[in-house]
């Protein structure tokens, strides 16, 4: 059955490697995507854990929903869907996982709540959103996911040992500054992570000399 | 006198202290994709004045009589708050597209504008802050819109220069606007100290 997506729309990869590809191309990497949450809510590495889960649920399920559905909800009414949608999975999450380890979501405060309205996770409502079958949207929301928890573990770990001198809570055995709890050094810590992520997965740009050699830049 | 000092109050406030883009963080992709236009920036910044009043005057009631209680549970307050969130937008958004002229102005933005972390921020710090005063609610919703436009102005200025052939590749973009934004953010937290 064809996808009826909008003519801004393109297909990712037509061989299956759209985890990879969505690895190195999502939105977190490219226009900050889901970066407000990181700044604000991962100021220790329980909250970036917490977040990431949350994530690893959210995103995938978000792409399913937005792989079935194929743009036949009305366009003035799609993003409320999705933010209701999310707003319910965020929810319920919330609620699950703050039994199991008690106080562990609130302890990200406002941020919790917040991530139902990030542009990550509606992402799939952009116009040139990629065209996805059912399964490529849960690996693509995996991915996703994937990035989100490698730029959010090291900034909630660095966080909580400098801002705080402790690690999930632990007393590591000096008191920290607390300005690196600010979203402000949250902001600068994901700049920081995003580049060097992206230069570990930059492709070397191949060029063709005048013999027979090739380098690498 | 005192109501319009209130409305003062909170709209400095929430335009330097607690402009949610700089001190908690809220929304730096929505500010990205409004300055892709910056002659619509003034719309924006209109549309998260006018929701952000109403999520907190629908939230207020709540935070009289239930603040302390179940209501200071941040998931509940989320999902109370997304749905009115919602509900507003529908509403909002229903008679925008029924006036032509105004739709064919701000209807392609009202989405975006309305349903984003930044107008869903105010009323969860109002909450956690206790804003007692109407009137107070009234600035706040006025700084938000106002400090929205002054973050964004700022971003614009950073964005001109973020794509920089001078730097090295995996900094440009992005990367660079965050670390932009961040050293801002500091700044805007001196406005708080």
């Amino acid at each position: 059955m064809a996808l009826r997506y909008n003519d801004r729309s393109r297909r990712i990869s037509d061989d299956g490697e759209v985890f990879s590809y969505a690895l190195r191309q999502n939105p977190l990497l490219t226009a900050a995507a889901g970066t407000a949450i990181i700044a604000g809510g991962c100021t220790t590495a329980g909250n970036a854990l917490v977040l990431s889960i949350m994530m690893a649920v959210i995103l995938p399920l978000m792409g399913l929903v937005s792989a079935i559905e194929a743009e036949r909800i009305r366009y003035e009414v799609r993003l409320a869907a999705y933010c209701g949608i999310s707003a319910m999975l965020v929810f319920v999450l919330s609620l699950i996982i703050d039994t199991v380890v008690l106080g562990s979501v609130e302890a990200i405060g406002i941020f919790a709540p917040l991530a139902a309205f990030s542009s990550l996770v509606l992402a799939r409502t952009a116009d040139d959103a990629p065209i996805l079958t059912k399964r490529e949207a849960v690996f693509e929301g995996l991915a996703c996911a994937a990035v989100f928890a490698l730029t959010a573990m090291p900034v909630g770990i660095i966080r909580e040992i400098v801002g705080s001198g402790k690690l999930f809570g632990g007393w590591l055995g000096f008191s920290g500054t607390d300005i690196f709890t600010e979203p402000g050094m949250g902001f600068i810590l994901c700049g920081l992570v995003i580049a060097i992520i992206r230069r570990a997965t930059d492709k070397p740009e191949r060029t063709r000399l005048s013999g027979s050699e090739e380098v690498s830049r | 006198m005192t109501e319009i000092s209130d409305i003062l109050t909170y709209a400095l406030g929430a335009v330097f202290i607690q402009n949610v883009v700089f001190s908690a963080g809220s929304e730096v992709s929505l500010t990205l994709l409004a300055l892709r236009k910056p002659p619509k920036l003034l719309a924006v910044s209109l549309i998260v004045s006018v929701f952000s009043l109403l999520s907190l005057l629908t939230m207020y009631p709540f935070d009289l009589l239930a603040w302390g209680g179940w209501l200071s549970y941040m998931p509940i307050r989320g999902v109370l708050l997304s749905a009115a969130a919602l509900l507003w937008y529908l509403i909002i958004g229903g008679i925008v597209r029924r006036i032509d002229s105004l739709n064919a102005k701000i209807g392609s933005f009202i989405a975006p504008a309305a349903l984003n972390s930044a107008v869903m921020s105010f009323p969860l710090l109002a909450g956690l802050e206790k804003i007692g005063s109407i009137w107070g609610i009234f600035g706040t919703a006025i700084g938000a819109g106002a400090g929205f436009a002054l973050a964004s102005w700022l971003i614009n200025i950073g964005m001109r220069r973020a794509n920089n052939p001078d730097m090295p590749k995996f900094l440009q973009g992005a990367p660079a606007m965050l670390i932009y934004i961040g050293l801002l953010s500091l700044l805007f937290k001196a406005f708080g100290l």
